[in-house]
């Protein structure tokens, strides 16, 4: 298309045109307009009238005139990247037409690492998604955007919050320590992966001074480092899944990588502008409610319990549930424009996004700006490129935690609420020091209508109304690139940049919130937190190609330097004269430090640098022989002056049977790959690990070492195989991928124990043992029917674990993780990482039911046995197209099988004995024969099956085409996210992983109090003009 | 032009390359947050003498004043306290009942919690050594809390592994010393420090004295024939018991405080006076020294005041009946008039909280559920109500820190060297000596009571379970009468053996091949 202007053909056919109107008088003029995949028209689509030479071509705004011979004519449309179209004329005179992209065209050219290739030359394992089929409707973050979408990769998001922070794994999790996220890159870009957010991240808290998590409310979680990308500038994500792809990126590589490619203007044609709006309404799906006890049941079952039902009723009747939950509006707009020529092009884009949670108050606010651009200049010898964005995030956040006490955070809070408890006192009163008026909330140690409040309650409205808590992010993402083409074959680039983030969180307990116990003496509590990332890179390749006779050679060589600086500091004050929240929260003066003795404050500045040299060189012969290797050569500050350096090496082999004699003509492709590979882990590891490590004791200022020196220290490895093979078949209506993977991690980064006596009782070291992940990934394309205007199109993705992380050569050691919060659960913890065991195995008593007098009874004398993983068996996505005419249809299908999840929320709060005590549980429990007395023990009783079937998406979008002169297209749509959801869980969602990490070891598939998921539904538009 | 250019833009890029990959070879460390060194080496000199001991005295803190680590390991085993499960609250994955079952294996939490604590203390002491060698007192003492930490260590897992303080390659698993060699170095470690310590006084209140180190080698040499395996003490042993005694005595330093002022004098908020103190962890009111995460010295209480007493509690310690029954009522051990800032803030009193509860106006106190709070003397392990089992207010609850109350805790007292002595004469065979001891301490105590006239085993630990109680000795003391493996109420079943000595925590085991699992684990 982009030679079309010097085309002959042009010139040819307008000729042919002039003549064959002139011949034939029986001819009809057939008029319409093109569009692409978004509704906009499309310049230069060529158009014949099949058998014959009779043809036009598409004017800049995609419209067309054809005279062709008759009824009986067939028209066909085709363009470079799209599926060509016939239309049979009949007794139509405008035929408007809608061009559907051809993912599967071989001569798709992908990104990889460093570079880009064609898709027919890939040896190794990836994936693409370009943004026809990222999925629609609400998008907070880039990774929603390919949920379900890629055999091989999981994304589980920690929760419902927007925003929350998420799991990516790509094949399995392969590391003991939270370090199973892939590298994202950006145009290029390799991002620090580390949070972002002040909230995530506690800086050196010294004492029990006024860190947030001490007034029993628990740690709140990471937030999506990701967010700051809005996901309509994003073109096309590609997933780098074997160490084949990955071992450019050396040690950095071995969970995977994300590469994400921005839009950029189009090089010719005018410039144009789109925009795009949506609203959307978001509530807590119907029936994922949990059936608790209402008021009317209450007082009888409090007295089964055991209590008193007298103080336990206090008159009202309140759905705890219903008060907390809403409906969450989010609006987001989104505009762009680009242009270029040959020389240059550029586009600038902005958005805004509002999203409220389904939980009153919490919200999120996102404004993003973004430009790139490029210039060639110098007879195309040199070419500068540029990216800028910037994103400011505003959260505001709700009380919830990953590790509330028993008393709970806010969700804990109100699953537990005494549903007779009014939300606010009928009258004022007193009790010793509290006193309150009329109308304020019924709130812990106070009194109403003559019954006592219990210390433990806590009313989930002052915990939404008194906690304020706000996070504001600031990302900044900008490179410039140089790209030099010193001769022919050899081109030189040089790519700087800097991503960088500062974030500041205040949190303010308003002096009026009572928590029960020692909190309510230090009368309002400000915290505020900062967290600054700095991550320079600059980076230096080479890149050679040749071509001699049949065989194809490209060569590349570089050095890349990045550094991460990541510093944070907080202070937090006490005691505020005045409930007034600005007083609190936007100026502190009015504090008090808490104890001369105490350090409410703390500072941390920890920077870490990774050098790299890496080549790799690709050779195809006959375009039939593909071979791939890749070295990498990394080297990190934070690894012992024995062992700096890493080699991380790769090989693979491609052979495209589809060009062999023997092999039938109906396989347009048909490629067997294998590849092999070691790559490297550090992520999560913090600077500082190889030397000793000098700290000033917080308590009595003395010079204190905090860390042993372990020169020793090396990476993390991960071998990697993989065997696979792509066909396509049925002129590209059908098409798949198949792979066989296997990786084997060793030298496991951990902080292990340090045999005593030793100044800590952990260091990074590394651990002789392995994690195996194997299984087989399968994705399948088709085109299902393609007939009259109606087109269905399928895509389903399949992964099957052989081996879902299972650990080997641990010995007799084992590690527990998964810790388990609530009352009576001190000390209690759910998963255990042994020998021949998965990461994420759960380790517990096995419930056999309750016995006559209803005591809890467990098989095998109620020693703790391994009972099942959180790991899954197969991740099964399914994605169904339907189009017609101008509309289209599109769903997507997640589903999950194997995995179990520990429901923590019914094991701490859904006990008899919690009625005893004048708490609320479900229907369930009220109504059993449970005894009061009963203890809440870890066990089977509270694991669940975690499979599901859900229906993740479903859009319904109508191209209106152009629309008078201004708009050149103008696409309607309606969007369900998370429309249905098939589970025996019995929590809110089995999709949850609520960081349960114990000394750093993470923890898979335990739910605790969680944000719930939200259904959403969205109106959208999206114009271009 | 574009000749020229190229000419000129060639060169450039060409060294902008060279110049970046030249120039971003350092990939040194940049951590500016703390000092970082090759070794982890602490020179002569390079720490304050006067902050030097703090970080151990932390470590020591840590594991002896909240409610885990040593003084779950002495206490919780004990006939004195337990742990009842009360439905939905305190099972804690079974931490708690394991031990009153002495049913604790290698993986149980406390057990790493004591052992890290401990050593963490040991390594800290080294570092002390290493730092204040040009001062000798403060080496002195510094050595003193690692012999002290060593005893512990030897006492709860009969083995313990050693670094010497020149010794910083902590990487490499150290040897072990058995509980004979550690035994024999606790011992002559406290001989060559006590020249260099100086008499307790106000100025190294808080500090380890001479008279610490008497008192130490006093109870070492009390024990030593369980640490060696034997049936019966020496009379050599016992001799430097009293001898280390005698020490004491003659410094004049130490005596009795008023019986009736036990509590008041010895546990109060200001107890840093108290004539009887030997040795005590001092505490700050808001800040008990102990490390973030970690409950401070009011878990004392804490651990067993009812939730809706002021201050609210955990609801959890009691005190086991049989040890609660074997109380004279008028003893002042027993129950203790409050301070009035105390009783006007908590309406409780000092000793023992049992019956009906009220709060500070008088006003009846109710269970969570809404029923009457009347604190029974009965209460099972498991299956407990709220109001089960009496609770113990030992230790001031100052209203203003209940986490963290200014109470100093007295790690060593006098009333303890007068039950040593009147022991060792036991031990010798000199029993109308034990007697005069032993009724000295009961007159001053309980003097309503008439003097024992006969001495025996149970006379003897029955008295040091009165005046001792919740000061983290009880399982020695039992180990040493021999009743340790025993039954009591809610202890049904004898203890195997081997449960004198605790497990070495499988983690331990794991990362020090030296290390041997003790013999029944």
């Amino acid at each position: 298309m982009t030679k079309f202007y010097l085309h002959p053909s042009r010139y040819l056919t307008v000729l042919f045109l002039m003549v064959f109107s002139v011949a034939w008088s029986q001819t009809r003029t057939i008029s319409g307009k093109v569009t692409g995949e978004d509704g906009s028209g499309i310049p230069g689509v060529n158009i014949l009238e099949k058998g014959t030479a009779n043809g036009t071509v598409t004017d800049v705004q995609g419209n067309y005139t054809i005279s062709v011979a008759g009824s009986g004519s067939t028209i066909v449309f085709t363009f470079v990247g799209y599926k060509s179209q016939e239309v049979a004329v009949g007794n139509q005179t405008s035929i408007p037409i809608n061009l559907q992209p051809d993912v599967t065209a071989l001569s798709e050219v992908v990104v990889i690492g460093y570079g880009q290739q064609e898709k027919k030359d890939i040896t190794g394992a990836m994936s693409t998604v370009s943004s026809e089929n990222f999925n629609k409707g609400v998008i907070t973050s880039p990774d929603q955007l390919f949920q379900g979408k890629v055999a091989g990769v999981q994304i589980t998001s920690s929760s419902g919050d927007p925003g929350a922070g998420v799991n990516i794994t790509i094949r399995g999790a392969s590391s003991f320590r939270s370090g199973n996220n892939p590298l994202i890159v950006v145009d290029g870009f390799p991002l620090d992966g580390s949070p972002t957010n002040a909230a995530s991240t506690q800086p050196n808290s010294s004492t029990n001074g006024a860190g947030i998590d001490d007034a029993g409310l628990g740690m709140t979680a990471n937030k999506n480092p990701l967010s700051f990308l809005n996901p309509d500038d994003i073109k096309s994500v590609d997933i780098l899944k074997d160490a084949s792809a990955t071992a450019i990126y050396g040690s950095r590589g071995a969970n995977g990588v994300i590469l994400i490619t921005t839009k950029k203007g189009q090089q010719k044609g005018r410039g144009s502008v789109s925009y795009s709006a949506y609203v959307s309404a978001a509530a807590l799906p119907s029936g994922r409610k949990i059936d608790l006890l209402n008021a009317s049941e209450y007082p009888d079952r409090v007295a089964a319990a055991g209590a008193n039902p007298t103080a336990a009723n206090f008159g009202g009747a309140t759905d705890w549930q219903d008060q907390v939950f809403r409906t969450g509006i989010t609006h987001g707009h989104s505009l762009s424009f680009g242009g270029g020529d040959d020389k240059t092009n550029y586009r600038a884009s902005l958005s805004y996004q509002d999203q409220q949670g389904i939980v009153e108050v919490s919200d999120m606010k996102r404004i993003t700006a973004r430009i790139n651009g490029v210039h060639t200049f110098i007879e195309d010898k040199l070419k500068l490129d540029f990216q800028l964005s910037a994103a400011n995030t505003s959260n505001a956040n709700v009380p919830i935690s990953n590790n509330a006490g028993f008393q709970g955070s806010l969700i804990g809070a109100l699953l537990q609420a005494n549903p007779t408890m009014p939300i606010r006192h009928a009258a004022g009163g007193t009790n010793g020091t509290r006193t309150w008026q009329a109308g304020d909330y019924t709130q812990a140690n106070e009194s109403e209508n003559g019954q006592g409040i219990s210390q433990d309650f806590r009313n989930p409205l002052a915990l939404l109304e008194y906690v304020h808590d706000r996070d504001q992010n600031m990302r900044l993402l900008g490179n410039i690139g140089v790209t030099w083409k010193i001769t022919k074959n050899l081109e030189y680039r040089l790519n700087a940049g800097i991503d960088n983030s500062s974030s500041v969180r205040r949190v303010f307990y308003d002096p009026r919130l009572r928590l029960g116990g020692t909190f309510d003496t230090f009368n309002g509590r400000v915290s505020i937190y900062h967290r600054y990332l700095n991550s320079p890179l600059i980076e230096n390749y080479l890149t050679y190609n040749t071509n001699i006779g049949d065989a194809k050679f490209t060569a590349l060589v570089g050095h890349s330097f990045q550094t991460f600086s990541n510093q944070g500091d907080f202070f937090g004050a006490q005691n505020f004269p005045t409930s007034d929240f600005f007083l609190g929260y936007d100026n502190v003066t009015g504090g008090k430090s808490p104890d001369p003795n105490q350090n409410p404050f703390g500072s941390d500045n920890k920077t870490s640098k990774l050098q790299s040299f890496f080549g790799r060189v690709n050779y195809s012969l006959n375009d039939k022989y593909l071979v791939t290797a890749t070295l990498r050569a990394d080297g990190s500050s934070k690894f012992g002056s024995d062992n700096r350096y890493g080699y991380f090496p790769s090989f693979a082999f491609g052979w495209r049977l589809s060009e062999e004699s023997f092999i039938p003509d109906a396989f347009q492709d048909l490629k067997l790959r294998a590849g092999w590979g070691i790559t490297g882990n550090q992520l999560g590891i913090p600077a500082g690990v190889s030397k000793a490590n000098y700290t000033v004791d917080p308590v009595t200022h003395a010079l204190t070492i905090q860390t042993a020196a372990n020169h020793g220290i090396k990476w993390e490895q991960t071998q990697q195989l993989n065997l696979g093979f792509d066909f396509t078949l049925l002129e590209g209506r059908l098409s798949g991928t198949l792979d066989y993977f296997h990786k084997n991690t060793k030298d496991l980064l951990l902080q292990l124990n340090l045999a005593q006596p030793a100044p800590t009782q952990f260091a990074w070291q590394n651990l002789p043992a392995n994690v195996v992940n194997s299984g087989i990934e399968f994705s399948l394309d088709g085109v299902i029917m393609d007939k009259n205007g109606f087109r269905f199109n399928a895509n389903v993705n399949y992964t099957y674990y052989i081996d879902q992380a299972v650990v080997k050569n641990l010995g007799n050691s084992f590690y527990n993780t998964g810790a388990i919060n609530g009352q009576g659960l001190s000390n209690a913890y759910a998963q255990r990482i042994a020998n021949n065991q998965t990461l994420g195995e759960f380790y517990m008593q096995e419930y056999t039911g309750l016995d006559e007098a209803g005591h809890q009874t467990f098989a095998n004398d109620s020693r703790l046995t391994y009972v099942g993983s959180s790991q899954p068996k197969s991740i099964i996505g399914l994605t169904l197209n339907f189009t017609y005419k101008r509309w289209d249809l599109s769903t997507v299908f997640n589903a999950r099988y194997g995995a179990m999840v520990y429901n923590n929320t019914a094991n701490a709060l859904y006990l008899k004995g919690s009625l005893a005590n004048g708490r609320n549980v479900t229907k369930e429990v009220g109504y059993s024969n449970e005894a009061a007395i009963e203890a809440p023990i870890v066990s089977t009783r509270y694991l669940e099956k975690g499979d599901f079937i859900r229906m993740s998406n479903l859009s319904l979008g109508y191209n209106f085409g152009s629309v008078g002169r201004a708009i050149n297209s103008l696409r309607l749509y309606a969007t369900g996210q998370n429309v249905f959801l098939i589970t025996k869980y019995t929590g809110y969602d089995p999709e949850v992983n609520v960081d349960k990490n114990m000394n750093g070891i993470p923890s898979v598939g335990i739910d605790y109090t969680a944000f719930p998921r939200a259904r959403t539904f969205t109106l959208g538009l999206n114009a271009t003009f | 032009m574009k000749e020229n250019m190229k000419r000129i833009l060639k060169p450039i890029c060409l060294c902008a390359a060279a110049i970046l990959i030249v120039s971003s070879c350092d990939i040194d460390e940049e951590v500016k947050d703390s000092v970082l060194k090759e070794e982890a080496i602490i020179e002569v000199g390079s720490v304050d003498p006067a902050t030097a001991l703090g970080p151990i005295l932390n470590s020591i803190a840590n594991t002896i004043q909240g409610q885990d680590a040593l003084y779950a390991l002495q206490e919780q085993p004990s006939d004195e306290l337990m742990p009842p499960v009360r439905g939905t609250d305190w099972y804690d994955f079974g931490v708690w009942t394991s031990l009153d079952q002495h049913q604790w294996d290698a993986s149980h939490i406390q057990l790493l919690n004591a052992w890290n604590d401990l050593h963490q203390g040991v390594t800290r002491a080294n570092q002390a050594i290493v730092a204040v060698a040009n001062v000798p007192e403060k080496k002195a003492q510094a050595r003193f809390l690692r012999a002290y930490l060593m005893w512990n260590l030897l006492d709860l897992f009969g083995k313990v592994p050693f670094r010497p303080e020149s010794d910083v390659d902590y990487l490499t698993p150290p040897a072990v010393k058995t509980r004979q060699e550690a035994l024999q170095f606790v011992l002559s470690e406290l001989d060559a420090v006590i020249p260099d310590l100086k008499d307790y006084g106000p100025d190294n209140y808080g500090s380890p004295s001479k008279q610490a180190a008497y008192f130490l080698l006093a109870r070492i040499y009390l024990n030593k024939f369980i640490y060696e395996g034997a049936e019966t003490a020496s009379n050599a042993d016992m001799q430097k018991v009293l001898d280390n005694i005698a020490l004491i005595d003659a410094s004049g330093l130490f005596n009795l405080a008023n019986g009736a002022d036990y509590f008041k004098v010895n546990f109060g908020l200001h107890n840093e006076s108290s004539p009887e103190t030997i040795w005590a962890l001092k505490n700050d009111a808001g800040n008990n020294a102990t490390s973030p995460g970690k409950n401070g010295f009011g878990s004392r209480y804490m651990a067993g005041l009812h939730y809706n007493h002021n201050p609210g509690g955990w609801n959890g310690f009691v005190t086991i009946a049989d040890f609660y029954n074997k109380f004279d009522k008028n003893d002042y051990r027993f129950q203790g008039t409050a301070s009035d800032a105390m009783k006007q803030n908590t309406g409780l009193n000092f000793g023992f909280v049992v019956g009906p509860q009220k709060d500070k106006d008088g006003k009846d106190l109710k269970t969570r559920g809404g029923q009457p709070l009347v604190l029974s003397v009965d209460c099972p392990l498991f299956g407990a109500t709220e109001e089960k089992g009496v609770r113990i207010v030992k230790y001031e609850i100052d209203f203003s820190n209940t986490g963290t109350p200014a109470t100093d805790f007295p790690v060593f007292r006098y009333a303890d060297a007068l039950l040593m002595k009147a022991e060792a004469h036991w031990r010798m065979g000199n029993n109308a000596d034990a007697l005069t001891e032993l009724n000295e301490l009961r007159s001053n105590r309980n003097p309503s009571a008439a003097a024992v006239t006969t001495i025996g085993p149970t006379t003897i630990l029955d008295e040091r379970g009165f005046e001792l109680y919740q000061e983290v000795i009880r399982r020695t003391d039992q180990i040493r009468f021999g009743t340790f493996l025993g039954t009591w109420t809610n202890k049904n079943n004898p203890s195997d053996p081997n449960r004198t000595v605790f497990p070495i925590p499988q983690t331990a085991v794991d990362s020090n091949p030296n290390l041997t699992q003790n013999d029944g684990y």
